[in-house]
């Protein structure tokens, strides 16, 4: 758990005090989410060991709510710090920016998702707040009510298809889940109304576009959609990277098979592991997504295993073609020895 | 319906004939005001629902602790949420010879369970945790 504590609150502290002070800060920023983490990763041996499934966590989810109060208030001096608002420098500015999308992104994400999955109801409201601050609030109901349940399968907009490029899948898969998500709260809510979740996101957001036009005119409106922007980008890219060419198979009843340990990819870097909120095992989160984040079982035998970290495939993403040439020969083992491969030839 | 660890036997391959699925509206007006008792073939009940209004449901495990949750169709299948499980657990349900069958979202027949009876009783619920 100390690990988890120490290396989600670091940056995020670390992003606090380049907007407070600019200076060197927004370069200790970035250079802690990219080069850092880049190389703890890989220079420190570490097993990636397993935890007591059924253990208790009782620090997981005050971690979770802390940080996720955290966020609003680093969002906040963000935007005025990238906005100009508290006399930065134009460098300052940028560091600021940068680090503040991906602190959003790479932290604020897994903070959300972890929160949206939670039994309570005041926990599952912050999530969805963070995504709103975001501009993202439909991830929230698109990734319970449509990822979860259609994983892997193609009425599962996030799940990215064998041969779809990254760009290609931003496009489809950004309104494809907003409105996935949209008709499943309708049908659940019956309707339209202000119960409704969309009333919150769009709501929200546009409370958050008019808050940061207000304050800060055209520069906080630009600041705000960088980060929200940039931040988006990385969970459409942790989407991406997650599910990858995998697929359940279609079973003569129409249906598909359950979700199981081969239809995400996992990753077993030890350090962006704790910084993600074990967002790396992915696997036993869609089969177990009761289970808290501390308590994720990686099992590389039975298990997709991406050959980098979640960062790095996430970077290597933004080049398709790079991409193809490491990722589709080991999809299609995966999806051969789940009996997809099977089917196919069968067709 | 809410799925526990049941067994899962799931024998891959084996031929799982396919459930005529039931939409929405049939599923609403079967169950509505009922109680439903829910259990693997031919073994007591595991588990009981009661359908309420507006879509809205109790679940107990007989131990007179109950959850409320709520439910909509999704691609032939009916999903619930319950307050205390924020993933919605999706189900087939069909009549058989009269009767409710429920299979959770892409098992086969095997795990299958049955309606062992309904009743217009409400369902027997504790208050919050007393006691415990």
């Amino acid at each position: 758990m100390c690990l988890f504590a120490f290396a989600t609150s670091l940056p995020l502290v670390l992003t606090l005090l380049a907007a407070l002070f600019g200076g060197l800060w927004g370069a200790l920023a970035v250079g802690y989410v990219t080069v850092l983490v880049f190389w703890l990763d890989r220079l420190v041996a570490r097993a990636a060991g397993n935890p007591d499934p059924e253990a208790e966590f009782p620090a997981a989810d005050p971690l979770l709510v802390a940080l996720g109060l955290g966020h609003f208030i680093v969002l906040g001096l963000a935007l005025a710090g990238v906005a100009g608002a508290t006399g930065l420098s134009p460098v300052e500015r940028l560091l600021l920016g940068i680090a503040a999308g991906l602190v959003a992104g790479q932290i604020a994400h897994p903070v959300a998702h972890e929160l949206i999955h939670r039994g309570a109801r005041g926990k599952r409201r912050l999530g969805r707040l963070i995504y709103t601050s975001l501009l993202f609030g439909h991830h929230a109901s698109a990734h319970l009510h449509v990822h979860h349940t259609h994983v892997a399968t193609p009425a599962d907009p996030s799940s990215a298809r064998r041969g779809e490029g990254f760009y290609r899948y931003a496009l489809r898969a950004w309104p494809g889940a907003f409105r996935a998500g949209l008709r499943a709260e309708t049908r659940r809510h019956g309707g339209t109304g202000l119960r409704h979740p969309y009333a919150l996101y769009l709501g929200g957001a546009a409370a958050m576009v008019a808050g940061a036009a207000a304050l800060w005119g055209w520069q906080g409106l630009g600041a705000l959609g960088f980060i929200a922007g940039y931040a988006q980008v990385q969970i459409l890219l942790s989407d991406y990277v997650q599910h990858y060419g995998l697929s359940r198979a279609a079973r003569d009843d129409g249906r598909y098979e359950p979700v199981g340990p081969a239809h995400s990819w996992n990753a077993r870097q030890w350090y962006s592991s704790a910084m993600t909120l074990n967002a790396s095992r992915h696997s036993d989160h869609h089969v177990t997504p009761q289970r808290p984040y501390p308590a994720l079982q990686l099992r590389p035998d039975a298990m997709p295993v991406l050959p980098q970290s979640l960062p790095v495939m996430a970077v290597l993403a933004l080049v398709p073609p790079a991409w193809r040439r490491v990722m589709d020969r080991r999809a299609a083992r995966w999806r051969e020895s789940s009996g997809e491969g099977t089917r196919d030839l069968a067709g | 319906m809410r799925l526990i660890s049941l067994a899962l036997m799931a024998a891959y391959g084996l031929a799982s004939p396919a459930l005529a699925e039931m939409g929405a509206e049939a599923f609403d007006a079967l169950t509505q005001g009922q109680t439903f008792y829910y259990g693997v073939d031919g073994a007591e009940a595991y588990g009981a629902e009661e359908y309420l209004d507006n879509r809205r449901v109790r679940w107990s495990f007989l131990d007179g602790e109950c959850i409320e949750g709520s439910w909509y169709e999704d691609a032939g299948r009916i999903c619930f949420v319950y307050e205390n499980r924020p993933e919605p657990q999706c189900w087939v349900f069909a009549q058989q010879d009269g009767r409710l069958v429920a299979r959770f979202d892409g098992e086969t027949s095997t795990t299958d369970l049955y309606e062992l009876r309904r009743s217009r009783e409400p369902l027997w619920c504790l208050g919050p945790r007393i006691g415990v």
